[in-house]
């Protein structure tokens, strides 16, 4: 499945899993972590941020040949669920009426960031050989 | 969502495709975490300090080594993950409170300065920062200084400097960008006597003014910056573009190389060497010349007027070419028909419409006092002479040669 099915699917499954009534809860919560976000006060407040390497290569949705050897262990876990969150993110964007605009991927960054700057508990994964 | 805004709205398969994108790089892990920061006031200290404890714990610093092998290899390679911390429009506040937070934490600050702001008078500031919509919400000084100082600019460039297991610079903090001529370190040098209020020679040229005071505040604010482990001389210019140097004093015919080197010029601020309110910067100009000894001096005149003139309405080989570099033409006509300066230029230009830029005064001999002065200034800067000392030696080989035509 190209990876695209994938996104799709998993965002929709995490919606899936929510009842109508907990699902607007949800995306209350989500407006709210937003407005919160706009609301900061940007001339004294640290904002966290993820920088994501983007892939210009023009084949997206495969995975580039990455130097294992050297890099760090990954929480996989962790990937996974910033990429569910990021496409139920997307998908509640999209349910609006307006048209998504470039600064809402900002904004998107930056509601991810708040909430899954740090992992709960710091994985204690093995180094790949 | 925000407020729709025609001008910024993008198709909806570019929204898609930026979301795609961004997935993709979580999922391969390749992502970093940042956290920016604007001003950092002095009563956000505690929080401020309260965070950085806790990004100690959790995260390791980036250096720009980390971040080139991250770009290269899409992954991260430390236990901890990366954090940049990068502090934005170099408030006075940042200077002052978060680098020494950053540094007591062992944490890296990438800091983005804008140098306008810290060439902007005191008084001036507090506008700059409202045209400019920097926030400044708490008012911590007293004498209205918002933006760092080039002194403190200084100072920080002397933490960023890193040295070899043979002490020679890798990444330098501050640079000269030399040239096989020397003027590389000539002419900031003659920017800093103008600067100081003095003149290379008195007004007949009979005699060298190079002992006076002037040219030595001058040339020990130079070598200053070699005492202080900030640059040495074996720095090259060109480890600008590779990321090998903070900040830099050069030519603007340096430009084309920067753009090339890194594919733009969006990321380089531009400003003149700093050397207080009454700052003066050397204009440095070439003259073309027929040999009146020729026996083609008609047809030499004639090249020279094909290179030099506009024609119909498009610039001369000469404005194209240096236009090319990204130096300055002479010519109202080249200025006439070449685009009009951008912003990597404008400093100089805006140097030039203040009367602040000051030509290279043109003696007989001009270069071989050129290659005496560099010589001196090299020997000084390199610890082997004090600067005094080396300007009175200068002073008197030049006074030698001005004798001879003056």
């Amino acid at each position: 499945m190209a990876h695209e099915n994938v996104f799709q699917t998993l965002g929709s499954s995490a919606r899936s899993l929510f009842s109508a009534e907990q699902l607007r809860a949800f995306e209350e919560a989500f407006d709210k972590q937003a407005a919160y976000c706009r609301s900061k006060n940007y001339s004294e407040e640290g904002i966290p941020m993820f920088l994501v390497l983007e892939d210009v290569s023009g084949t997206p949705g495969t995975t580039p040949a990455i130097d294992t050897e050297n890099t760090a262990p990954r929480d996989s876990l962790f990937d996974l669920l910033l990429v569910t969150a990021v496409e139920v993110y997307k998908q509640q964007l999209e349910s609006r009426e307006e048209t998504p605009q470039a600064e809402d991927i900002g904004l998107l960054l930056e509601v991810l960031a708040e909430h899954f700057f740090i992992t709960a508990q710091p994985p204690k994964l093995v180094r790949q050989a | 969502m925000v407020p729709m805004d025609e001008s910024k709205a993008i198709l909806p398969d570019s929204w898609a495709q930026m979301v795609r994108s961004l997935q993709h790089g979580i999922l391969n892990g390749s992502y970093i975490r940042v956290i920016n920061y604007h001003s950092t006031p002095r009563f956000k200290l505690g929080e401020y300090e309260r965070q950085l404890e806790f990004y100690q714990r959790h995260f390791s610093s980036v250096s720009e080594e980390d971040l080139e092998r991250f770009f290269a290899t899409g992954a991260w390679h430390k236990d901890k993950p990366g954090l940049i911390l990068n502090f934005f429009e170099g408030y006075r506040n940042t200077y002052e409170f978060a680098a020494p937070l950053a540094e007591k934490y062992g944490f890296i600050g990438w800091f983005f300065i804008p140098t306008g702001f810290i060439d902007c008078p005191v008084a001036e500031q507090h506008d700059f920062a409202d045209a400019h919509h920097l926030s400044v919400l708490s008012d911590d000084y007293k004498d209205g200084r918002i933006a760092m100082t080039w002194d403190e600019l200084r100072e920080m460039s002397e933490a960023i400097t890193t040295r070899n297991d043979q002490d020679r610079i890798e990444t330098a903090g501050f640079a000269y960008a030399q040239s096989s001529s020397g003027a590389g370190l000539v002419h900031p040098f003659y920017a800093k006597l103008f600067s100081e209020g003095g003149a290379p020679y008195s007004n007949d040229k009979s005699e060298a003014l190079l002992d006076g005071p002037e040219a030595t505040s001058a040339l020990e604010d130079m070598a200053g910056l070699v005492r202080e482990g900030i640059v040495d001389l074996s720095v090259d210019a060109y480890d600008f573009p590779a990321g090998g140097i903070a900040m830099m004093v050069m030519a603007n015919w340096y430009e084309s190389a920067i753009a090339e080197g890194l594919g733009g010029l969006d990321d380089v601020a531009v400003s003149a060497i700093p050397a207080g309110d009454d700052w003066r910067t050397l204009q440095y100009a070439f003259f073309m010349g027929v040999d009146s000894g020729s026996d083609r001096q008609e047809e030499a005149w004639a090249l020279t007027r094909h290179l030099n003139e506009a024609r119909d309405g498009e610039a001369s080989c000469v404005g194209r070419m240096l236009d090319g570099l990204g130096a300055l033409t002479a010519s109202t006509a080249d200025t006439a028909a070449l685009p009009a300066a951008d912003a990597f230029t404008q400093p100089f230009v805006d140097a030039l419409a203040q009367d602040r830029a000051i030509s290279q005064p043109n003696v007989m001999q001009a270069s071989e006092i050129e290659g005496l002065m560099a010589r001196a200034i090299e020997e000084v800067m390199a610890g082997e002479a004090e600067p005094a000392e080396g300007l009175e030696t200068l002073d008197s080989e030049i006074e030698d040669i001005l004798a001879e035509f003056y």
